[in-house]
């Protein structure tokens, strides 16, 4: 469980602070996930835990994205104040000593430019589409186990999925990162 | 000759295009958790342990399984049974108590009250309130 929950923890970091766009809120609810999936699933088979813990971890964004809303209605008239910069600063700062000697500075700089715009795009989507996105792209889960873990039907998964790379290709067309 | 069939569809998911877009995306979201600071990744391993945490915590609790639930529960239930019925029975015994029910007049015990009398009594029970109310009384 300990090799499983260290090989998955930083993927599920990210993609929670993608949705949430905070860092402490994106800890909180990997942190859940993964009570929930040490007390609740452990006994499962292995190859199970992997679609349980993204089950659990959208389930907890979902969650945690309605609960904003809620938040957002009835304190309408205050600034969101968990609005934290994201991602921090310190989180892209590539670490020293790692940096491969064939990038110079400049084709460094660009790289990080490039990943740091993709972020951002990728935040542009919507809360289904993301997951659909990150799901099915990074993580290679199959359309009927992103439909699980979505709880909603594969013709779902496909739409959602169309229209994230839809718009992911767009946004990048117009800012000119790439060109087809 | 190009057919339009031919041109590579924007709206097939899996074109090179959209392809070369997914792959540069996963290329950015992996180097992002590469680039994480050490100050996230002591917070994300701190999430783990205290997860963690929790498996220990089962594993060091004993099982209680269903049969000894029951039999914690029948251990309850047969101390607390007896103690409740012995209680009840003591409360309604002691309010039941003959001497704690008030005794009957005799006179009402008796049978035989002569008719007489009780209209007798309703006479003077009506000339003692024509009497009291005289005064009242409009004419």
């Amino acid at each position: 469980m300990e090799e499983f929950l260290a090989d998955i923890e930083k993927r599920a970091y990210r993609m929670a602070a993608v949705a949430t766009r905070s860092h402490a809120d994106a800890l909180d609810l990997l942190q859940d996930s993964m009570i929930k999936l040490v007390t609740k699933y452990q006994n499962k088979p292995h190859n199970e835990w992997k679609p349980l813990f993204y089950k659990i971890l959208q389930n907890r964004i979902r969650d945690w994205q309605r609960h904003q809303k809620v938040k957002n209605l009835l304190f309408f008239w205050k600034d969101d104040d968990n609005e934290q910069q994201w991602p921090p600063e310190h989180d892209n700062a590539q670490p020293q000593g790692e940096q491969s000697n064939s990038d110079t500075p400049h084709a460094s700089l660009a790289k990080q430019q490039q990943q740091d715009a993709a972020l951002a795009h990728l935040q542009q989507l919507s809360g289904k589409q993301q997951q659909c996105f990150m799901l099915r792209s990074w993580e290679g889960l199959s359309v009927a186990q992103t439909a699980d873990i979505m709880q909603c039907s594969q013709g779902s998964v496909k739409t959602h999925y169309f229209r994230a790379v839809t718009k992911l290709r767009a946004m990048m067309e117009q800012s000119h990162e790439i060109t087809f | 000759m190009k057919l339009p069939s031919d041109k590579p569809n924007a709206l097939d998911v899996d074109s090179a295009e959209n392809q070369q877009l997914a792959q540069q995306m996963n290329q950015a979201l992996a180097q992002s958790i590469e680039n994480l600071s050490p100050d996230t990744l002591s917070d994300i391993a701190q999430a783990r342990a205290k997860a963690l945490a929790k498996i220990n915590k089962n594993r060091t609790r004993p099982k209680v399984n269903s049969a000894q639930k029951l039999a914690y529960s029948n251990t309850w239930f047969t101390l607390a049974v007896p103690v409740a019925v012995a209680v009840l029975l003591g409360v309604t015994v002691k309010y039941l108590r003959v001497e704690s029910v008030p005794a009957l007049p005799l006179a009402m015990m008796a049978a035989q009250v002569p008719t007489e009398d009780l209209a007798m009594l309703e006479d003077l029970e009506f000339v003692s309130w024509l009497a009291e109310n005289e005064p009242n009384a409009l004419l």
